[in-house]
């Protein structure tokens, strides 16, 4: 993987931040230290894990520090949500992702890919941008980044859900597929068919209606 | 003394070690508390932890921190053949957690991070990386700029290009 250092942050500061930003804080008085930015890159990628792809792209503006870290965070968060802690997602969610997808570091594995199903209708008449066609696109672009997890929920408000035809779902790279919702509710006897189970060592299906009602 | 300690036994049987933070603190706590730590784990399999463990990156009063945690937490395996304990201990658990990690100014909330990553507890380490993403969600770079005192060192014209050049990711 490449690696992209802005000096602002080198080894040392692993065991510096241990100490001299805390003291100094201590010391009151003043602007405080940018310790965010002082954390390694590996753990500034875990921190943009909990975020949606749309909030880790933009902090690309941020700082010099900031500039390209988005484009190797091994975690891809797509699941639309509104009213949530999160931002709501971009108006033209399919075009966004397709070009974080897009402009993301070449080299950088899609460790996980975080995604809902589509499409949807909201009560305005609303609907999301995007396909089954395009879920199905990006979970190939995450299997061929070779993407350890995939974690596929369903929209709240899905209604058909894709029998996922159009993808290799077969990786040596994917130890863990997460489905859950009712997206299995109608193909359970069918999933073995559709997954090779064998295949993962975490193969978890949640909220299935045997459990559920 | 360490070794006595290291030898010595708790009411539950688990043997104790100790870990010893940068500026000299000592703590004693029971294996299983210990081995939360997969660092503190790998050495316990070693059998290197006689003399004690010293974590010279980690301070006392994060330390102090750490071992409360993972004392809280170290029920969480020796309750788990027995469901309904489980169950009234997992919320008791939670609600230490939010608390803690709610109380947490950013400075000691950073250290505690660097303290997981190193101990390698990752429980803690997904838990105080969530705090701060919790932080960062729903903010536009000027405000995330002021939650961390994050310097902006683009020239203006630095920053309307990155701007420009990555619109799709501002567009909303």
């Amino acid at each position: 993987m490449l690696w992209k250092f802005s000096g602002r942050w080198s080894a040392g500061r692993l065991f510096d931040g241990m100490h001299s930003p805390g003291e100094a804080a201590r010391g009151g008085g003043g602007g405080e230290d940018d310790l965010l930015s002082a954390l390694p890159d590996a753990l500034l990628h875990h921190v943009m894990s909990f975020l949606r792809a749309w909030e880790v792209a933009r902090t690309c503006v941020l700082a010099r520090r900031w500039r390209h870290l988005w484009a190797s965070a091994p975690c891809v968060d797509l699941r639309v949500s509104r009213g949530g802690v999160h931002r709501p997602p971009p108006r033209e969610f399919a075009k966004f992702a397709y070009r974080f997808l897009l402009e993301r570091e070449v080299s950088a594995p899609v460790d996980t890919l975080r995604v809902l199903s589509s499409p949807v209708c909201y009560d305005n008449g609303e609907r999301e941008d995007y396909s089954t066609r395009d879920v199905e696109a990006w979970i190939r672009a995450a299997i061929k980044r070779r993407a350890r997890v995939i974690q596929l929920t369903d929209h709240q408000d899905d209604e058909v859900f894709s029998d996922f035809d159009h993808v290799p779902i077969v990786t040596r790279h994917l130890k863990h597929l997460k489905l859950s919702g009712s997206v299995l509710e109608d193909r359970k006897d069918t999933k073995a068919a559709l997954f090779p189970v064998p295949f993962f060592r975490n193969f978890r299906a949640q909220g299935l209606p045997s459990r559920r009602r | 003394m360490a070794a006595a300690a290291a030898e010595a036994t708790t009411d539950g049987g688990g043997k104790m070690i100790i870990l010893i933070s940068a500026d000299g603190k000592r703590f004693e706590v029971t294996e299983a508390v210990a081995s939360q730590s997969q660092l503190i784990s790998n050495m316990i399999e070693d059998d290197c932890t006689e003399n004690g463990v010293r974590l010279p990156n980690v301070d006392g009063d994060i330390l102090t921190m750490v071992v409360d945690y993972c004392n809280m937490h170290a029920g969480d395996a020796a309750a788990a053949g027995d469901t309904m304990k489980a169950s009234s201990t997992e919320e008791e658990l939670k609600k230490f957690d939010a608390e803690l990690v709610q109380a947490l100014e950013n400075p000691v909330l950073f250290k505690l991070i660097l303290a997981a990553n190193f101990l390698n507890i990752k429980s803690l380490l997904d838990m105080t990386c969530q705090r701060v993403a919790d932080m960062m969600s729903g903010k536009t770079p000027e405000q995330m700029r002021e939650t961390f005192s994050i310097e902006n060192d683009f020239t203006p014209e630095e920053e309307a290009a990155i701007r420009q050049e990555n619109a799709w990711a501002f567009d909303d």
